[in-house]
């Protein structure tokens, strides 16, 4: 088993890239495959989503979690493996057949900020660049994931919002990487510069690190019947017409749904994965996980 | 303190085992299961137990932990859904007991109830003439195997003779009994079925005073109403003068020849005997 890398990061906040992860993560394991997710975003909503609160607060007070593993591997020195961070059957949800989803999760706490923060302050006291911060972070995790991949069919990472020193490692390494936009002004106008600086601007003309290994796949989330929403929607197919397109465009949209918002409050009891999510929802991350096992596995 | 340490192996992340002890599972068991005794379905508590452990937990597994528990006194088990599974309280020193849960009353048990109702009380409202006979026969295991809605519960057969009257009369009541949580709509339309073979259709109810099912008894009235069944309200199946007629039942004219064939079936050879003999005795 050589599991396959998935980002999903977006430097716009709010355009379900939590949402997508764990619809993502859900669907991959109601296939059937085992399934990782590496929450990079401080705000820990993947993790609470995922584990709920009381196994995430477990985690988070056993410094089972990525800054903990940040912390114990950079500053401390110490051979701590994610092995070490990651709780499995994690998840609450069912499958039709009432057997428990095979998902398993590296999950994020707030302390993710202060292990960043942490970084840029020896960066500057010994007189580093940023690029330095990046290749630490890229050599730690690029060695963890040579071991754990082999225990997974898919591994998800979760990225923060923004373009974090995390988030480009995770976009370097990722064998994909997915853009939740939205289709208005503002969410595709962040996608071009995401787009930009990561794959084609200064910040990847400049690194010496490994390019990404493909174009990003943008998958339109939260869309509503408006105008707005379906031209934007036309201008992102477009692309694809483009002789040198920046990005790719999934061909399963999310809509904006209520049953999803519901459905990631459901982080008590078990329920199926159709109680979860509704049929309607279900059915679109089906879908999603489908064309995306197509895009990584050439089908 | 549990008395064994079986280990059992659960997958882990990487495809090894992980050993999870059973009393582990068990004290876990105990840790999710809500203090107020609310059950929780087995397969859902398996899925809780993998979550909090972080190890698969198989039904082998969960089921030593819980058989384990039962033999403790610590939780109790209902059937139903693939089982359920809820937590027994011990009560604290000056802890008064608490109210003692309701009673259980599955239909099987009701039936004896309602038997002793309709020989006593149901009875003595037929106003029967001393030479009158009338017979309660339980026929909820006997017609068609395959016939829908053919069974009624119990059965009550009334005949009389009058005083000016020359010819005799032969009543067939029905009785079709449904639990707290079983009459809907459905069990009046079952009761009325049961009409085709029979003069007086009843729905019996088994509904406690303060029972939360209080709140479908109007609709359920008005659907007897509007059908012409009667409707009798059971509120303690330990005291058979707790039963109410609420609503009387509208003879139907179900023709004779269909009755004849309905209760030859359903009696016994003496029961036939003595119906046959208080139809056509000379009145004394």
């Amino acid at each position: 088993m050589t599991g396959k890398v998935i980002a999903v990061a977006n430097m716009k906040g709010g355009v379900g890239k939590t949402a997508t992860v764990v619809g993502l993560a859900e669907a991959l394991a109601a296939s059937g495959a085992q399934t990782l997710v590496i929450d990079l975003d401080p705000q820990a909503n993947a993790s609470i989503c995922l584990a709920g609160d009381s196994v995430l607060k477990q985690l988070i007070e056993g410094g089972k979690t990525i800054d903990g593993f940040l912390e114990d591997r950079i500053f401390k020195k110490r051979n701590t493996n994610f092995d070490d961070c990651i709780r499995s059957n994690v998840s609450n949800v069912r499958h039709t057949n009432h057997m428990q989803l095979p998902i398993s999760l590296l999950a994020s706490s707030s302390e993710l900020r202060l292990v960043e923060r942490e970084l840029i302050f020896r960066l500057t006291r010994a007189e580093r660049n940023l690029d330095w911060i990046v290749e630490q972070l890229y050599a730690a995790i690029r060695d963890q994931l040579r071991y754990t991949r082999n225990n997974y069919d898919y591994i998800l990472f979760d990225c923060a919002p923004g373009i974090s020193a995390l988030t480009e490692v995770s976009v370097r390494l990722a064998d994909m990487v997915i853009v939740p936009t939205i289709p208005d002004f503002l969410s595709t106008y962040g996608l071009q510069s995401f787009c930009s600086n990561l794959w084609t601007g200064e910040i990847a003309k400049q690194s010496t690190l490994k390019k990404p290994k493909k174009k990003p796949h943008v998958l339109i989330t939260r869309r509503r019947p408006i105008k707005e929403h379906a031209r934007t929607t036309e201008k992102l197919l477009n692309e694809r017409h483009k002789e040198r397109p920046s990005f790719l465009l999934l061909e399963t949209e999310i809509p904006e749904m209520a049953a999803i918002a519901d459905a990631l409050g459901r982080i008590q009891g078990a329920p199926t994965i159709l109680q979860k999510w509704r049929a309607g929802s279900a059915a679109i991350l089906a879908s999603l996980s489908k064309e995306i096992k197509g895009a990584l596995h050439g089908a | 303190m549990y008395s064994f340490w079986l280990f059992f192996a659960g997958p882990s992340i990487a495809g090894g085992v992980v050993p999870v002890a059973i009393d582990d599972i068990a004290k876990q068991m105990l840790a999710l299961l809500p203090n107020d005794g609310t059950p929780v379905l087995n397969r859902v508590m398996q899925v809780m137990l993998s979550r909090e452990l972080g190890v698969a937990i198989d039904q082998d597994q969960f089921f030593t932990a819980r058989d384990a528990l039962l033999q403790q006194g610590r939780v109790g088990r209902l059937r139903g859904q693939g089982g359920q599974v809820f937590l027994l309280r011990e009560l604290q020193p000056n802890e008064a007991p608490v109210a003692a849960q309701p009673e259980r009353w599955p239909e099987a048990r009701l039936m004896a109830s309602l038997k002793i109702y309709l020989e006593g009380p149901f009875r003595k409202g037929l106003e029967l003439p001393p030479d009158g006979i009338c017979l309660v026969q339980d026929t909820s295991a006997m017609g068609p195997v395959r016939g829908r809605w053919a069974r009624p519960d119990f059965i009550l057969i009334a005949a009389r003779r009058f005083k000016f009257i020359p010819s005799p009369q032969l009543d067939v009541h029905s009785f079709e009994l449904k639990t707290e949580t079983g009459a809907d709509d459905l069990a009046v339309y079952e009761a009325l079925a049961q009409t085709r073979f029979t003069h007086f259709g009843y729905l019996v109810w088994h509904l406690p005073d303060q029972s939360k099912a209080e709140t479908r008894l109007d609709e359920i009235e008005k659907q007897c109403e509007e059908h012409g069944i009667g409707l009798i309200r059971m509120r303690d199946p330990n005291d058979p003068n707790a039963c109410e007629i609420l609503l009387d039942p509208v003879r139907k004219a179900t023709l004779a020849a269909t009755v004849d064939d309905f209760l030859e079936l359903r009696l016994t050879d003496a029961q036939r005997k003595d119906i046959q003999h208080a139809m056509t005795e000379a009145r004394p």
